[in-house]
């Protein structure tokens, strides 16, 4: 009788041990069918012209054409320690192939490599140019990299995510988009 | 001096060189910006210019500027999309092969409207001297106290300076239809846009017309006593091409006239015309009258243009029956001396009487064939039984005389 009872229950057991692994093998493979991300390869992020934008009392920049609205006091402090006021009168970025945004603007020392993330921008390198800061800067988009010139004196940089790098002026010249 | 030309040489090149250096230096988005920037500089100067030659100066140098960008032309197309540099280039240089065309042809315009305008000048000064003239004579003939012979020369002279200002008004109106046939609306206003001065020296047209109109119904008022069927013919057809150019090209001489009064003068030619009709009609029935009184051509009494046409109805009719009833000397001479009439109403006047009102074209049709009717049958018969029996006799005295000769050739064989 007790020996019944004790089959029964392991009856019982197995049933619902079986039950529990078809359920969770069920379960697995839905979880891991709805978890599966799409994901869109070679993009390409590279904006064709630089903008160039003049921040309000704030410090607030707004690009309407490519619709990103930021506050340049903490790449301002960055730069001269210093937000009491909004110091820097234009501010000059270009979005290279990889969607990393390179900003400066006229007597910065550096160019700022900044990530986007959600809701932030996020600062990847911090490259610097020179002691004196560039009067007159400027981004272009070339084809693997951004190119910085010093409108003032012709000086040209390579930069990429990683690296900055003065090239020659000539070379420059005859660098092909 | 040669350390001198060495100095010169360093400066040049370093010139040269800061110029290479400056080039390296043009970023992309200032491409871009000179590129807005001139284009729409271009754009506003296409907009803004006035003469031909620099309509072409501009034209070239667009050439230029896009020889200078076409080079970033790749760029160009990101900064520029949705639209594309070659299609920017493209409405430019489309833009100003317009406006070239367009200014040439308003400076053709302003040449015609100059013209115009020197001609309105000559034609107020001569009208206005013929006016003085025919005023002076009128004056003159109405208080002469001359022969008969005097008055009757001044008469002919007032006729003669009237007959010259219809010929000065159709020139006028020639001249009008010239300038403004071919001109619309928009070119005038596109002249005023571009040259005031040309819109208010043209002023005068509107006015002068007006003025036209005033005296032409002065004239018919004042003078009808003194003038024949003759002068008012030739008053329709100066009325009828003067109405014609006004109802033709009134609206643009109304638009070009800049004066607050232009309204005023537009609605006063119109009720102007509308009596000049008028008055023109009565006094051309009234000279028909005179001139049928001096011909003695005795039709029942008209007053009015429907009464005229009824009248010569029933004179041809009534001259009709009598011919048939009793061709008679009397009868073919009223025909001679309704036909000297009615010879010039089918050669000269048709157009002029239909143009005043008077007859109409078919009523002259209807009339004509009741003349060509009388014409037929009013040759006296008495004429023609004298040149049969004329004929007759000469026939019978060549028979006469042939059959003598015979029988005197006869009688000497025998």
């Amino acid at each position: 009788m007790v020996q019944l009872l004790i089959n029964r229950i392991n009856g019982i057991m197995k049933l619902f041990i079986q039950t529990v692994t078809m359920i969770s093998v069920i379960a697995a493979v839905l979880l891991t069918g709805c978890k599966q991300s799409m994901v869109i390869s070679e993009v390409d992020y590279s904006q064709s012209i630089e903008s160039v934008l003049q921040p309000d009392e704030n410090g607030t920049v707004n690009d309407i054409k490519h619709g990103l609205t930021f506050n340049i006091k903490p790449i301002q402090y960055a730069e001269t320690q210093d937000t009491s006021s909004v110091t820097t009168k234009q501010l000059r970025y270009i979005r290279g192939q990889e969607g990393y945004y390179y900003i400066t603007a006229p007597n910065y020392k550096n160019v700022y490599v900044m990530a986007p993330e959600k809701g932030e921008l996020v600062l990847k390198e911090t490259f610097k140019t020179s002691d004196e800061g560039i009067a007159k800067p400027a981004f272009n988009q070339r084809m693997t990299h951004i190119q910085l010139i010093n409108r003032s004196t012709g000086e040209v940089w390579k930069v990429d995510a990683e690296s900055i790098e003065k090239e020659e002026s000539q070379m420059a010249q005859r660098e092909v988009n | 001096m040669k350390f001198r030309k060495i100095i010169l040489l360093i400066i040049a090149i370093g010139l040269f060189s800061s110029t290479l250096y400056a080039q390296e230096a043009q970023s992309d988005y200032e491409i871009q910006q000179t590129f807005k920037e001139q284009y729409t500089d271009y754009e506003q100067q296409l907009d803004n210019i006035s003469s031909p030659d620099s309509a072409e100066k501009l034209i070239e140098s667009i050439k230029e500027f896009d020889q200078n960008y076409s080079e970033h032309k790749e760029l160009l197309n990101k900064a520029l999309y949705p639209d594309t540099y070659e299609e920017q280039m493209e409405n430019l240089k489309k833009s100003s092969v317009h406006t070239l065309n367009k200014v040439e042809t308003i400076t053709k315009q302003q040449k015609k409207l100059n013209k115009l305008e020197n001609q309105l000048a000559s034609y107020e000064q001569n009208l206005s001297q013929l006016d003085q003239q025919t005023d002076s004579l009128k004056t003159a003939i109405r208080q002469s106290t001359e022969s008969e012979k005097e008055l009757s020369n001044m008469v002919r002279e007032y006729r003669q300076s009237l007959e010259k200002r219809d010929e000065l008004i159709l020139t006028f109106i020639d001249s009008m239809v010239v300038t403004y046939q071919n001109m619309n609306l928009d070119a005038l206003q596109e002249i005023e846009d571009y040259d005031k001065r040309s819109r208010i020296k043209t002023n005068d047209a509107l006015k002068l017309i007006h003025d036209i109109s005033e005296e032409n119904i002065q004239i018919l008022q004042r003078n009808a006593s003194n003038l024949q069927l003759d002068d008012y013919m030739r008053m329709a057809e100066v009325n009828y091409q003067f109405q014609a150019m006004w109802n033709r090209l009134g609206d643009k001489i109304h638009e070009v006239y800049e004066g607050d009064n232009a309204d005023m003068l537009a609605d006063n030619i119109n009720t102007n015309l509308t009596e000049w009709n008028n008055l023109l009609q009565t006094n051309t029935v009234d000279a028909v009258k005179d001139y049928f009184a001096q011909q003695g051509i005795k039709t029942t009494a008209f007053e009015s243009t429907n009464e005229f046409n009824t009248a010569l109805h029933s004179y041809l009719d009534r001259k009709i029956k009598e011919s048939r009833d009793n061709r008679s000397e009397a009868n073919y001479s009223d025909l001679q001396r309704f036909k000297e009439f009615w010879d010039r109403v089918e050669v000269q006047w048709t157009s002029n009487l239909a143009h005043a009102n008077v007859l109409s074209r078919d009523q002259t049709s209807e009339l004509n064939q009741k003349v060509d009717e009388w014409t037929q049958i009013a040759q006296p018969r008495s004429n023609n039984i004298l040149v049969y029996l004329l004929g007759g006799s000469v026939l019978l005295a060549v028979a006469l005389g042939v059959m003598l000769i015979r029988e005197k050739k006869n009688g000497g064989s025998a």
